[in-house]
């Protein structure tokens, strides 16, 4: 098959100059016929394995994997994993225990058994030091991913009827809850960097204490994150 | 139009497309039967103008003759072809490292010509080089002929080099093993296939056209235990002569370098002063076969004083023929002279135990061949092979490599180069495939240039550098003039740390404070040696690379590494 220089150089992953040298040496099995790379495909395949030099074939030039910015199929938006969580209002308690526990029977998709497990790593974790990172806002989660939870991230969104000590670091009682459960610390730390970028914002908390609609809420954290992401 | 031009191009071929290794054996015959047939004719010319000139050896003005035919062969060299003198055999090899095996056009008969004139008139030199150097020239040729790539044109230049050799010696295996050991210094099976087809090709031509006792006639000789013994003396004796002769031949090149003379009138000098020489040991004179054949023979009746005398003659007379500019190699001579050694070490031998029956006086001259094949070209392996070709059987296989490896490794410890390599090592241009001298001169610094870089400006705050620095993943940030483009200096994130917890500076320091201005910088066209051994030097792992003012990219020791690993694996993993 026929190939230009810079997808097959792309598709071995070597520079264009280091590829036209080697066919000039003839060191790859890869001719070079009017400007196009011409090679038999298996041959190249064989050639790749012995000398173990990746090869995958790129038909379509594609950025470079060093210009990739930070996002990638493995981290989801926050919008998204907001989605998937839901937004909840109505939640009673006055105890952090309390509310924790009514908050985790609102998380989708999870077993009960997985439900205690999450409930317990839960308050563990509040033991440890307050998630209440302030302006009235709480970010309750598990230290680790849960064990065996390979599912999408989940960020179930809930407002509180009371306003109830968390123990913030600015001593505001709290009224929102980020409950966040993620399948790995990566994607978990990427979406709290996310999350704290919105809380910068005062417009959004202003929207957060008036207790929004979810498509409100939503539109708001997708004009957000478009921000971050045009940098 | 392109059908027209297509059998131009082999190797688009169905039958070559997917494995090159039938084309390289196909053209490997072609070329071993061109450069066969070349050495012939350069053998038969010199056997043609020696004798055609040796009525008039016997006037006491002869000693002109080999003068007159160096002056013609430099002349020939420079003015007519227009090309450096030299042996032959380090062109040669020097293509093979630097250029991807690329030779003139010209190579093909030039060296012919030129070593006709210098050895024909009675110069001391060999035909091995020139033939060498022309074989090789017709193989390269051909391969660019037939745009074929690097690797196949060095596998067909050193077809082209086998060919002769095996031609002029009559001894394929001789042709493979020189050619593998000496030329090409990498024994891979890409290789050995064609370049041993070649030497069958050059053998079997030059048996067609003179008959199957080429240089020497076949000569068994019965070998004893105390042949065997007294052979790792015979070594030691081969490797001074070996040493001797390598210094005499580089200081006379010292010498006549110094000598402000036109080249063709030093020629002339050396050629007339190993005339000189010739009227007093006729067998100087020549490529010296006639010489050697009269010692396998054992009908070379001189004592061995003379024998000595002789010996120490010819390792004269090659020094000026070879030092003052004649053409020609040092693989005929090497041989004489190994004669001349074995051959006085057996006189020497008989005189001290007259009652003990040696191994036959021949047999003595062939081992000291092997011996100084062994230590002058560093090539033990081609003297061994060289040598059982000759005599035809094994019988002195015990003693010949008892003498060859002594021999070279005697050599090895006095001059660790052999005379074709020593002007190459000495100036960095031997590049054996899969060394690291090799993987590093391939790359070059544009392949390993890393361009994901962000740039800043010299008038950013801290605070905009710093966001740059969350959204970059790089550690080196290059600062370029905004109007001009230009490469002012480099900030390294170690230069941000001392500020980075200190917010009340975010806005008080600008970057052109905080960048670096006085760093290594490297060029698009250094090479990869020297920017390593910066970077080894300074103790540092990245460098910018700048061309014309203008900021290029970073090199890394980190990609540098990459690159090295894939290129090492490339050149040494055979297919």
């Amino acid at each position: 098959m026929k190939l230009e220089l810079e997808k097959l150089a792309q598709s071995l992953q070597l520079s264009t100059d280091t590829l036209e040298r080697w066919i000039r040496q003839g060191r790859i099995p890869v001719r070079k016929s009017d400007g196009l790379c011409d090679f038999k495909k298996d041959v190249l395949d064989n050639w790749a394995l012995k000398h173990h030099i990746r090869f995958s074939l790129i038909e379509t030039p594609v950025t470079p994997l060093d210009d990739i910015s930070c996002k990638s199929a493995e981290e989801p938006t926050l919008l998204s994993a907001m989605i998937r969580g839901g937004v909840h209002t109505g939640i009673g308690g006055n105890t952090v225990e309390d509310v924790l526990k009514l908050v985790v029977a609102r998380v989708p998709m999870i077993s009960q058994a997985e439900q205690g497990m999450l409930l317990e790593k839960l308050i563990e974790r509040e033991q440890l030091t307050s998630t209440g990172i302030g302006k009235g806002v709480a970010i309750p989660h598990p230290r680790n991913p849960l064990p065996g939870n390979d599912r999408d991230a989940v960020i179930v969104s809930c407002f509180l009827d009371n306003k109830i000590d968390f123990k913030s670091i600015d001593y505001k009682p709290v009224g929102v809850l980020f409950l966040m459960v993620c399948p790995s610390v990566k994607i978990h730390l990427f979406l709290l960097t996310r999350i704290s970028f919105c809380l910068r914002d005062d417009s959004f908390i202003a929207l957060l204490n008036s207790q929004p609609l979810p498509a409100e809420f939503y539109k708001a954290v997708e004009a957000i994150e478009n921000r971050i992401e045009k940098g | 139009m392109k059908r027209f031009f297509s059998w131009r191009l082999p190797g688009t071929w169905t039958l070559f497309r997917s494995d090159d290794r039938i084309l390289l054996i196909v053209s490997g015959m072609l070329v071993g039967l061109a450069s066969g047939f070349a050495a012939y004719i350069l053998n038969s010319s010199i056997l043609f103008l020696f004798q055609f000139l040796q009525p008039f050896r016997a006037n006491i003005w002869s000693f002109f003759l080999p003068g007159a035919g160096a002056a013609l062969s430099v002349l020939f060299i420079t003015k007519v072809v227009k090309e450096k003198g030299g042996h032959g055999v380090p062109e040669v090899i020097y293509s093979v490292s630097k250029l991807g095996g690329k030779l003139k056009a010209s190579s093909m008969f030039s060296r012919l010509v030129a070593s006709c004139l210098t050895i024909g008139s009675g110069g001391s030199a060999g035909p091995e080089s020139p033939v060498v150097i022309s074989g090789a020239a017709i193989g390269s040729n051909i391969a660019r002929f037939f745009s074929m790539n690097e690797r196949q044109r060095v596998t067909l230049l050193g077809c082209g080099a086998a060919g002769a050799i095996s031609s002029i010696f009559n001894a394929p295996i001789a042709g493979l093993v020189f050619v593998l050991e000496v030329v090409l210094g990498e024994w891979s099976k890409v290789h050995i296939v064609p370049i041993a087809v070649a030497s069958v090709a050059g053998t079997q031509l030059s048996r067609l056209l003179s008959g199957n006792q080429i240089a020497f006639s076949h000569h068994s000789f019965p070998v004893s235990y105390h042949d065997t013994l007294a052979c790792v003396g015979l070594a030691f004796f081969a490797a001074l002569i070996s040493v001797l002769m390598t210094r005499f031949i580089r200081n006379m090149h010292v010498v006549s370098g110094k000598t402000k003379l036109p080249v063709w009138a030093k020629a002339a000098m050396g050629g007339c002063a190993v005339g000189l020489i010739g009227l007093a040991v006729p067998d100087v004179l020549g490529e010296g076969y006639h010489s050697i054949r009269d010692m396998i023979e054992g009908t070379y009746r001189q004592g061995i004083s003379l024998v000595l005398i002789a010996c120490f003659a010819k390792v004269l007379a090659t020094s000026l023929t070879l030092g003052w500019g004649g053409s020609g190699g040092i693989f005929a001579p090497s041989l004489v002279v190994g004669s001349f050694a074995g051959l006085a070490y057996h006189r020497l031998l008989i005189a001290l135990f007259p009652s003990l029956s040696w191994m036959g006086e021949g047999g003595y001259a062939l081992l000291g061949m092997a011996g100084l094949v062994g230590g002058i070209l560093q090539a033990p392996l081609t003297g061994i092979f060289l040598i059982v070709e000759i005599t035809g059987g094994y019988e002195v296989i015990l003693p010949l490599i008892i003498v060859s490896s002594i021999s070279s490794t005697v050599c090895y410890y006095f001059e660790p180069a052999s005379i074709y390599m020593k002007d190459l090592v000495e100036k960095g241009n031997l590049l054996r495939p899969g060394t690291d001298a090799r993987v590093l001169s391939d790359l070059s610094i544009q392949e390993l240039i890393e361009k994901n870089c962000t740039i800043v400006r010299p008038d950013m705050t801290l605070r905009d550098l710093i966001t740059v620095v969350t959204q970059s993943r790089r550690n080196y940030y290059p600062v370029e003039d905004a109007e001009k483009g230009t490469f002012l200096g480099l900030v390294t994130f170690d230069d941000i740390r001392p500020y980075l917890f200190e917010t009340m500076m975010y806005d008080a320091v600008f970057v052109e404070q905080i960048m670096n201005t006085d760093m290594d910088i490297a060029h698009v066209g250094d090479s990869v040696v020297d920017v390593l051994e910066i970077m080894d030097i300074r103790g540092i792992y990245s460098m910018p690379v700048v061309d014309v003012g203008v900021f290029i990219g970073m090199v890394s020791k980190a990609t540098l590494f990459d690159h090295y690993r894939k290129e090492l694996m490339v050149q040494t993993v055979q297919d």
